[in-house]
């Protein structure tokens, strides 16, 4: 699948995606869409400082509620 | 054993109703007793799916309140001679049925069947409480949509904590043209996004409207949708069936017209 276009923009399909994935993270951290892009910018440029992250490469977040037994994981794309 | 399955999604217009009539018809198709409950107090529409609107007499409010027996209310399809449809009722509201109910009604239906599927209503108030009451399973339909897909993620968290142990995902309305310039997110990108089992994805084809328009299942027909909703039932019933390649029907007129546009773009 195309990630851009002919005229070098992202496919909306490309668009789309961010922004489910966005939604999605933002629900399952009751938290709303702005902040989370925000933190997810921040946590991507501190963890550059220290580790080399190229574009084929995902970061995710998993918080863990061990109260509520191993299945209650949410986890959240950062890149 | 029979297996009490819901079909939701959450937000509505995905396809759940269709994919409801489908699977039945699938699922009978494959020797196995179905009933379809319509769970959508006040606003049925399974029937008109079915092409059985003209054949209701009594409803699942009337089984529940004892107005009739559960017999009474049930509709054979005209296709299949093991579907049956036990239809909603048009003129009550959700509040006419509780989930206790609902388990008490599943329960009498499994003595009969194989297959007892609720098509649930769209939202997650006490109308998608009915529905899941009795479910052993679930089965989530989404779009490839941002909107179906933030829903889906919402329905999925919610079976999860009411305890239904197995939830899989349909995603309805596939565009392979559309997914091949980029503009619609694949099977594969709405799977990443969703933690959850895929259990089959159907493309958006001219013949699923046109089967719905005359009430019948697109299942049977030559269409790819429908090979799509027989794999799904075969998937139910616990097979190994490989996904289908939506790409091979796309015929080398279509491509050729497809590389034009192209260029002419």
């Amino acid at each position: 699948m195309n990630k851009y276009s002919k005229n070098g923009l992202l496919t909306s399909g490309e668009i789309a995606k961010t922004r489910a994935r966005l939604a999605v993270s933002a629900d399952r951290l009751e938290h709303n869409p702005e902040l989370i892009a925000e933190m997810q910018k921040e946590l991507v440029d501190v963890l550059s400082k220290y580790f080399h992250i190229d574009d084929g490469m995902e970061v995710r977040l998993s918080f863990l509620y061990k109260k509520r037994g191993m299945s209650d994981v949410k986890t959240i794309q950062i890149k | 054993m029979s297996e009490v399955i819901v079909i939701t999604s959450g937000k509505g217009g995905v396809g759940k109703t269709t994919s409801t009539a489908n699977i039945g018809a699938g699922l009978a198709r494959l020797n196995k007793k179905v009933v379809l409950v319509d769970t959508d107090i006040g606003l049925r529409n399974l029937d008109v799916v079915m092409g059985l609107e003209n054949r209701i007499i009594y409803n699942l409010v009337d089984v529940i309140e004892g107005n009739c027996r559960v017999k009474q209310a049930l509709i054979r399809d005209r296709h299949y001679s093991g579907l049956y449809l036990l239809p909603s009722a048009q003129t009550r509201d959700k509040s006419a049925v509780t989930p206790e109910q609902m388990i008490k009604l599943a329960d009498t239906l499994r003595q009969n069947f194989d297959y007892i599927i609720m098509d649930c209503p769209a939202g997650i108030e006490q109308g998608f409480r009915n529905a899941i009451a009795a479910a052993d399973r679930a089965i989530v339909v989404t779009t490839p949509e941002v909107s179906a897909i933030r829903d889906a993620d919402r329905i999925i968290g919610l079976l999860e904590s009411a305890g239904i142990r197995k939830t899989d995902l349909i995603i309805n309305r596939i565009r392979m043209d559309m997914v091949r310039r980029g503009e619609m997110m694949s099977v594969e990108d709405v799977l990443d996004i969703l933690s959850v089992s895929l259990i089959g994805a159907v493309p958006d084809e001219e013949s699923v409207v046109i089967a719905s328009n005359h009430g019948e299942p697109v299942l049977g027909s030559s269409a790819l949708a429908g090979s799509a909703y027989m794999n799904i039932s075969r998937r139910i019933l616990g097979e190994t069936v490989p996904l289908l390649h939506m790409t091979e029907h796309v015929g080398l007129f279509h491509r050729i017209a497809e590389a034009l546009g192209r260029k002419q773009s």
